[in-house]
């Protein structure tokens, strides 16, 4: 496995940057040439969970348990 | 007026089914009157030995439902889906959603008029607040507090905290076997969460930000006996509020959120928070982004002396007057009008309190730390943010050029992080990639990793982590 180490990462808190210094070109081949691992389950409650699963910035829920339904139940159990 | 409950439509019948809802519930003996027009509180309980930091709620519930019955209530007790953070792998965090679903599910689908959330570790408080936020009804949450202070060697130890620094004790101070065991002993010695301002402690400021607990609840230890009475107090506060319908919807504001916020700069809280609140958020049905913990937190000063970020523990937080002292010298920055589950506004609730020691809270005027909230950065290695807790990390290293040493996954970098030929030192970044969402799979708490033994033993103490996992709410260090 090839393992990109060296280049140089650039930081600036103050000006909430957070930047690999390299041309957007080169940034943008790595992405393009980048396969996904495979998933790490393929059953039960964990592929629905890599299936569903929002990213970081979106507060790591499911999109499908996003908002609410409220209190309402309409049918009975017999 | 009487006002009709959501339960009446279970017990309320006077047909086949109305025999059924009542008739075996009657097997725990209820007496007749129960039935008829007493609201029903539903206590969520987490309890579990699995979850040690809550394995005091099922003493706890009993207490509630004193309170609940003193106000008339019904209470009854349920268990959901608990979430042990020190014992499950491969995180909790890939279970907090599922444990939110049962919460969900099991309000809505039971004759419940009012809920009391029992929490207390990290993943518990915001999976069952999310599960109750998508019902909404009248909660309140019951935090059950954090552990006494640690203690090893005559000195405070900070839960969770200490654990971070065990290969650097090895290495450079010798410590022994013996220390360690010693250490692991006095770490968790009474009922109760993390001690530090790590993650439970987080959330638990969280929801009494956010207006979901009796005033002051967060920071009361577990063994207190005042946890006792807030807990007493807050079950006969549900059965009012659902008397007035104080619903979730009606306390958790955008104004509430961004209370939120402003409060965790100040306690400098962790940055999981971020996670929970737009996961709260997103049930609500409430706007926020990861924006607006950079807008409304990162220029807040940093008023509680707390590990990780200071030097005290919750146990001395409370003697100090708790969040209340917290809430009241931030309030130029708060939306003091929100109102709470007792029906005040957060600015009421919080308006006299007094600080017992200002080594531990200090005033604003003379903060710990200015600008200490979380920041949010962009950049081509974070399109979506990345995010950086200030109050934690080591100010030289704010602003930075360094060569990444990349690890591919956490397996990668356990297997390589002592090579003596790792090309490493004090101006590296170190970059682990796979502990993402899906990737590892569930966003562990690994963005923390250890340094590599050769430059703990020439001293240094932290270089800069970037991941796409999470940080421990009690580590310290530059993390990204």
């Amino acid at each position: 496995m090839a393992r990109l180490t060296g280049h140089i990462i650039e930081l600036d808190v103050a000006n909430r940057r957070l930047h690999l210094d390299i041309s957007d070109e080169e940034l943008q081949k790595r992405k393009s040439a980048w396969k996904a691992p495979e998933p790490m389950a393929t059953r039960g409650y964990v592929k629905f969970y890599i299936d569903h699963v929002q990213q970081a910035h979106l507060g790591v829920d499911l999109d499908i348990l996003r908002g609410g339904s409220g209190s309402d139940v309409t049918r009975d159990l017999h | 007026m009487k006002q009709k409950l959501r339960s009446h439509d279970w017990f309320g019948k006077s047909d086949k089914m109305g025999f059924v809802h009542r008739s075996w519930l009657r097997n725990q003996g209820y007496p007749d009157d129960y039935f008829t027009g007493r609201p029903v509180i539903g206590i969520c309980n987490t309890w579990s030995e699995l979850t040690p930091c809550n394995g005091h709620l099922r003493d706890f519930a009993e207490i509630v439902k004193r309170g609940v019955i003193e106000a008339g209530g019904f209470p009854l007790e349920f268990p959901v889906t608990s979430l042990g953070e020190t014992i499950m792998r491969p995180t909790t965090m890939l279970f907090r959603n599922l444990a939110s679903m049962d919460t969900e599910e099991s309000i809505r689908a039971n004759p419940i008029d009012g809920v009391v959330l029992l929490t207390g570790c990290d993943k518990t408080t915001p999976s069952t607040l999310m599960g109750a936020c998508s019902v909404d009804l009248p909660t309140i949450v019951v935090p059950g507090g954090p552990m006494l202070n640690g203690r090893f060697k005559g000195q405070c130890i900070g839960s969770g905290s200490f654990n971070w620094m065990v290969k650097e004790k090895q290495l450079v101070e010798n410590y022994t076997a013996e220390d360690i065991h010693e250490a692991e002993v006095g770490s968790a010695r009474s009922q109760g969460h993390c001690m530090s301002m790590g993650t439970a402690s987080t959330m638990a400021c969280m929801v009494e930000a956010l207006g979901l607990t009796l005033p002051g609840a967060a920071a009361i230890p577990a063994v207190d006996a005042r946890k006792k009475v807030m807990a007493q107090m807050s079950g006969r506060r549900i059965v009012e509020m659902v008397k007035e319908d104080l619903k979730l919807s009606k306390i958790l504001t955008r104004k509430a959120f961004e209370n939120s916020i402003i409060v965790n700069a100040g306690v400098g809280g962790s940055t999981n928070l971020i996670i929970h609140l737009l996961a709260i958020a997103g049930r609500m049905g409430v706007e926020l982004n990861l924006e607006d913990f950079d807008i409304f937190g990162s220029h807040i000063p940093l008023l509680a002396n707390l590990k990780p970020s200071g030097s005290y523990l919750m146990e001395d937080f409370y003697y100090a007057g708790g969040l209340p002292v917290v809430i009241k010298e931030l309030k130029k920055y708060l939306h003091n009008e929100v109102i709470t589950v007792n029906g005040k506004s957060i600015g009421d609730n919080n308006a006299n309190p007094i600080c017992y020691n200002t080594d531990v809270i200090t005033t604003i005027d003379k903060p710990l730390q200015e600008n200490a909230g979380i920041v949010v950065l962009k950049g081509n290695l974070c399109e979506d943010g990345a995010i950086i807790k200030p109050s934690a990390a080591t100010k030289e290293l704010m602003k930075h050029r360094g060569a990444a040493v990349v690890f591919e996954t956490m397996e990668d970098y356990h297997a390589r992080i002592d090579d003596p030929d790792l090309p490493i030192d004090e101006n590296s970044v170190i970059v682990l990639k796979g502990v993402g969402p899906v990737g590892y799979p569930g966003m562990p708490e690994v963005g923390n990793v250890d340094l590599p033994e050769k430059l703990i033993r020439k001293g240094v103490k932290d270089i800069i982590r970037i991941s796409d996992g999470r940080m421990s709410g009690t580590a310290y260090g530059t993390y990204y």
